[in-house]
């Protein structure tokens, strides 16, 4: 099962170059900022400075006379439209525009258009906005306190208490407390607790987020353009808003510039550039800026929590319990409160102990958190994995040897149940762990550490195991909210992938969602070319626009290559269906003993008796010439909607040097053991774990989204917002095992948020390995100098 | 000298001043207050007075804060960190000319002074390949090359490139060509969105010319102004390596996703 090396891994495709990357190295992508309609008006917003406060006046009679201004609204202008949608409409939902009262800094409060950018902007300095400001709620447990409260007509700032262990089993819930209980109650027994903090963060595309709106009276269609994870979904939101069936909207997610979960989110912007085009008659743009977006895009994390472990002393964990708070923001938009909900799907890891987990949901004035790459389970595995690390430490075993002894084993698989209550697909958890450990990387990393040691250096070795949970999803969890219901869309998470077969024999693709870096375009042609003997330079790939597409459900969450690359998989199998068939009548052949590749059919055994796609193409589109009652055209849609959802996996390890001088810290290695079921281009596969490590690893020792007790964001800058740069992050060493899912056609299982999921805690964890013995035992991210130093002259005195 | 540094020190030059830098103390007390410039998070913006009375762009935020939060920063840069603030009174546009060579072609026409580069290139050229990222000259997404060297041109004024001869991510090809960067990254997979593509691919073209075989140390510092976040940098040093191998007319190393590890 184990394999190292990308190649030998690749059972579906290989690595070809990308179809998208010839435009956008010439500067010829087309996103959504570039695009220019006639007669095209400009948005600026003015936004609160107030984390919270009532809005006296709005006086916009200055501002409304200013060059190329065309109009200006507040709340009393789109109220009537209600609220923005959300899909787990569990909390406050938020205004279009601030309605009377503002709940954070950077809220909307009054949008101006104009006919240039600069103009919106001036027009947007002069509005002025009279505040009454009030106390406002920041911190997490003075939230819980409900001592200040974000919304006066809710009963309590906690909007709702996620308790599970195993799930929706109320006596197996009351079982794992008390067998916790008893766990704890032996006297062979070590338990080791902490609370830790898993910091805000402000997901940052490059791309800030951007939406051109273009309503046609004539049509009476919108043609909307928009940065978004989820075309489709703005499609049903706008359409809901403003009265129209779903199909009156085409939205079209063209170049999109990074995504991260921060596009995956119906955003108020969206529907206001809608509505001023639709008063205006003519198409409106609204760019964010940088300074605006963290507080006008949602975040992510947000988690203050005690997670606490108990187990023998020879390395057997007996329970595993995790209470806290986690951050939903002022307003409840698309998942906001499913966030911490996904991140029990995966509360109790790789293991099999007994898991507890209870965490309150907390309003606070501040920007809405929503799904940030990994979306609650970096923050399930980042507890889980610290204080397992913290428990081998204390009782003095190798961590890796302490995960291997708890881990679900091999046996329990296919479909092995979660003390969460969850089956997982498919897992090989201990081989997964032993190739990591296995690798020269790994070896060369802990001799470093022991030699660094000896020269009194603070080298630390950090190891994590993780699973996800990916692919969604099964149809049986709308009612969990896994359907875009409240969007007038009641779709179950399926994939969707239409396969046409052109009258010159080229080859369409067409799949709702849309990329936003993952590189569908040049994925989805190999899959298909691949099944149909295409040549893969016949095979475009369309996506991301409503009007021509099958119901997408978005591209997130992992999911695309395990729901819609089945969908295109099996679209394309019908296809095949159908031509061998016209193949057959032609060949005189049993269809089953048709062959497809190099651009033609041939029965199997006798390589002469072959057939051109031209020719079958030429056939399905000129019926007359196909078998009796065979229907023209050749082309097929699919839904795949999986039974499951896929539970990617894999073990990381991390060698970090600390200056116990000046708490300086550098990641100096890293290497993953990632298995995420087949691959169809290790190319793609190896860049989206790059692209999540440097994410995690920017969590674990850059970014932190700080707000002051007023709820002033104070990084709303890059200059304060610190993303990795080059020069911060190695070259990493990826290796691989291969698991292939039982629940799609492709055996794959995602690999979009492993990198994330999985090294947060890694380098937390080799940090507080080097400086374990001055007496550190934990250290809250992000590790910057000053934090670091201070945990040491904490441990110190 | 950096864009930034260079708007101000523009700013600084007869004809220009900074009119008034002023230490401004949120009010944090619950109580009434009037805010006229509506937007707080928005509102760095730098008060210019001249003798023309020529507003500067209410864009680039020139808040010098350091690159750490409020632990180096002892009671909250919010609180009370340097803003330079500005009234910036709208009025009627004023336009200038500007005339500069944008890949081989000569351009030219009146814009606002206040007008940013990147604006220009993009709004008034039409060439957007450039991208905005962040407009404090961090992300680098904005990333051309002026009279030979890579400059961000988010926070660089297009009266300041007056004359100057510019290359966008649009002319780097030639006759149909790609540019040995272009093609690294392409081949090695150095990029994903795409976004901060050109302008990587623009500094890390001169980085080349300053340096066509330089270590992967001096590429990582060498590429350390311009942010991406979908690849976490690795294939765009091997897309670098890449096309170093290519300029010195070597055969460039294998992807490392083909190496058996």
């Amino acid at each position: 099962m184990t394999t190292s090396g990308a190649r030998s891994t690749s059972v579906l495709g290989g690595s070809v170059r990308r179809r998208e990357d010839p435009a956008l190295v010439r500067g010829r992508g087309r996103f959504v900022d570039d695009i220019k309609l006639p007669d095209l008006a400009h948005v600026a917003f003015v936004r609160s400075p107030f984390a919270h406060a009532r809005i006296t006046s709005i006086d916009t009679k200055e501002a409304a006379g200013m060059p190329g201004v065309a109009a200006i609204y507040t709340a009393d202008d789109v109220r009537h439209l209600g609220p923005l949608l959300a899909q787990v409409a569990v909390g406050k939902l938020r205004p279009l525009l601030a309605d009377g009262m503002v709940k954070h800094v950077g809220e909307a409060v009054a949008m101006v258009v104009a006919d240039t950018r600069y103009q919106a902007q001036d027009a947007a300095e002069a509005v002025v906005v009279d505040y009454d400001s009030l106390p406002a709620v920041v911190d997490l447990k003075e939230s819980l306190s409900d001592k200040v409260k974000v919304h006066d007509d809710l009963e309590s700032n906690t909007l709702i208490v996620w308790e599970a262990g195993p799930w929706g089993n109320e006596e197996g819930i009351a079982d794992t407390k008390k067998s916790i209980a008893a766990a704890k109650g032996r006297d062979d027994t070590v338990t080791v607790t902490q609370e830790m903090i898993n910091q805000r963060l402000i997901p940052t595309a490059i791309e800030p987020r951007s939406v051109v709106a273009d309503w046609n009276e004539g049509y009476g269609r919108f043609m909307v353009y928009s940065s978004t994870q989820i075309p489709h979904v703005l499609a049903g939101a706008i359409g809901k808003t403003f009265g129209l069936a779903a199909n009156a909207v085409d939205v079209i997610a063209p170049e999109v510039g990074g995504g991260f979960g921060a596009k995956l989110n119906v955003y108020a912007d969206e529907i206001l550039a809608s509505f001023a085009s639709m008063q205006l008659n003519r198409p409106v743009k609204y760019t964010e800026s940088r300074r605006e977006s963290p507080n006008n895009t949602i975040q992510g994390r947000g988690w203050v929590a005690t997670a606490s472990v108990t187990g023998t002393k020879d390395g057997e964990i007996l329970g595993f319990e995790l209470e806290g708070i986690a951050d939903m923001g002022a307003y409840t938009q698309n998942f906001t409160v499913a966030i911490p909900f996904l991140g029990t799907f995966v509360g109790a890891g790789q293991y099999k102990f007994p898991t507890y987990w209870k965490i309150a949901c907390v309003s606070t004035n501040t920007m809405t958190t929503d799904a940030y790459r990994g979306a609650g389970r970096p923050e399930a595995i980042y507890y889980l994995e610290r204080i397992i690390d913290a428990y081998a430490r204390e009782i003095g075993m190798d961590p890796a040897e302490v995960r291997m002894k708890n881990f679900i084993p091999a046996e329990a698989f296919p479909n092995a149940v979660s003390p969460i209550g969850f089956a997982h697909d498919t897992g090989e958890y201990q081989e997964n762990l032993k190739a990591l450990v296995a690798t020269s990387e790994y070896r060369d990393m802990k001799a470093a550490r022991d030699k660094g040691r000896q020269e009194g250096r603070h080298i630390g070795l950090g190891v994590s195991s993780y699973v996800e949970v990916c692919g969604f999803g099964p149809s049986a969890l709308t009612g969990l909210g896994f359907s875009w219901a409240t969007y007038g869309l009641p779709a179950a998470f399926n994939g969707s992938g239409l396969v046409r077969i052109n009258p010159d024999a080229s080859a369409t693709v067409i799949i709702g969602t849309g990329p936003s870096g993952q590189g569908h375009e040049t994925t989805w042609a190999q899959l298909v070319g691949d099944q149909l003997g295409i040549d893969y330079e016949r095979v475009r790939v369309t996506h991301g626009n409503t009007a021509e597409s099958p119901m997408g459900i978005g591209t997130f969450g992992s999911r695309s290559a395990a729901v819609d690359g089945s969908a295109a998989y099996e679209a394309a199998l019908k296809v095949k269906a159908k031509a061998a068939q016209i193949a057959a009548h032609i060949l005189e052949a049993s269809p089953d003993d048709i062959e497809f590749k190099d651009g033609a059919a041939n029965v199997a055994g006798s390589p002469d008796k072959s057939v051109s796609w031209e020719e079958i193409v030429t056939r399905a589109y000129q019926p007359h010439q196909l078998p009796e009652g065979m229907e023209g055209g050749l082309e097929a849609h699919s839904v795949f909607s999986p039974g499951n959802a896929t539970w990617p996996f894999g073990a990381h390890a991390a060698l970090v040097e600390v200056d116990p001088e000046t708490g300086d810290t550098h990641l100096l290695r890293y290497v993953t053991v990632d298995d995420c079921g087949n691959v169809i281009s290790p190319m793609i596969v190896n860049g989206q774990i790059h692209g999540g490590l440097a994410q995690g690893i920017g969590q674990a020792m850059f970014e932190d989204a700080i707000y002051d007790a007023e709820g002033n964001l104070l990084t709303s800058s890059l200059v304060d917002y610190p993303l990795p740069t080059a020069a911060d992050l190695p070259s990493f060493d990826l290796h691989r095992t291969v698991t292939p899912s039982n629940v799609n056609p492709l055996g794959v299982k995602g690999i979009g948020e492993a990198g994330t999921i999985g090294s947060a805690q890694t380098v937390v964890n080799a940090a507080v390995d080097a400086v374990y013995d001055l007496g550190v035992r934990h250290i809250d991210m992000p590790l910057r100098p000053r934090r670091v130093w201070q945990a040491i002259q904490e441990a110190r005195s | 000298m950096s864009p930034l540094m260079s708007l101000w020190w523009r700013s600084c030059q007869p004809g220009w001043h900074l009119g008034l830098i002023r230490r401004r103390r949120p009010k944090q007390s619950a109580g009434r207050r009037s805010s006229g410039f509506a937007r707080r998070a928005e509102s760095s913006r730098v008060l210019c007075s001249s003798a023309t009375n020529v507003p500067i762009p209410p864009l680039p935020m020139l808040t010098f804060f350091p690159l750490c939060g409020e632990e180096s920063f002892p009671g909250g840069v919010g609180k009370g960190g340097l803003v330079f603030s500005v009234a910036h009174k709208s009025q009627e546009a004023m336009v200038v000319k500007v005339a500069m060579t944008v890949n081989g072609r000569k351009v030219g026409g009146e814009v606002e002074p206040r007008t940013l580069l990147v604006h220009y290139i993009r709004e008034n050229l039409n060439l957007t390949g450039t991208h905005i990222g962040c407009e404090t000259s961090y992300c680098g997404a904005c990333t051309v090359i002026m009279d030979g060297r890579p400059i961000k041109s988010c926070t660089m004024l297009a009266v300041a490139a007056e004359g100057a001869e510019i290359m966008t991510i649009e002319g780097l090809a030639k006759d149909g060509q790609l540019h040995p960067v272009q093609e690294g990254f392409w081949e090695r997979h150095g990029l994903q969105c795409g976004y901060c593509t050109p302008g990587m691919i623009m500094s890390a073209v001169g980085l080349l010319e300053a340096n066509n075989n330089p270590t992967e140390a001096e590429i990582r510092h060498g590429i350390e102004g311009n942010l991406c976040r979908c690849t976490g940098y690795h294939n765009i040093v091997k897309a670098i390596e890449y096309a170093g191998a290519k300029m010195r007319g070597e055969t460039p190393p294998a992807p490392d996703w083909e190496v058996s590890a």
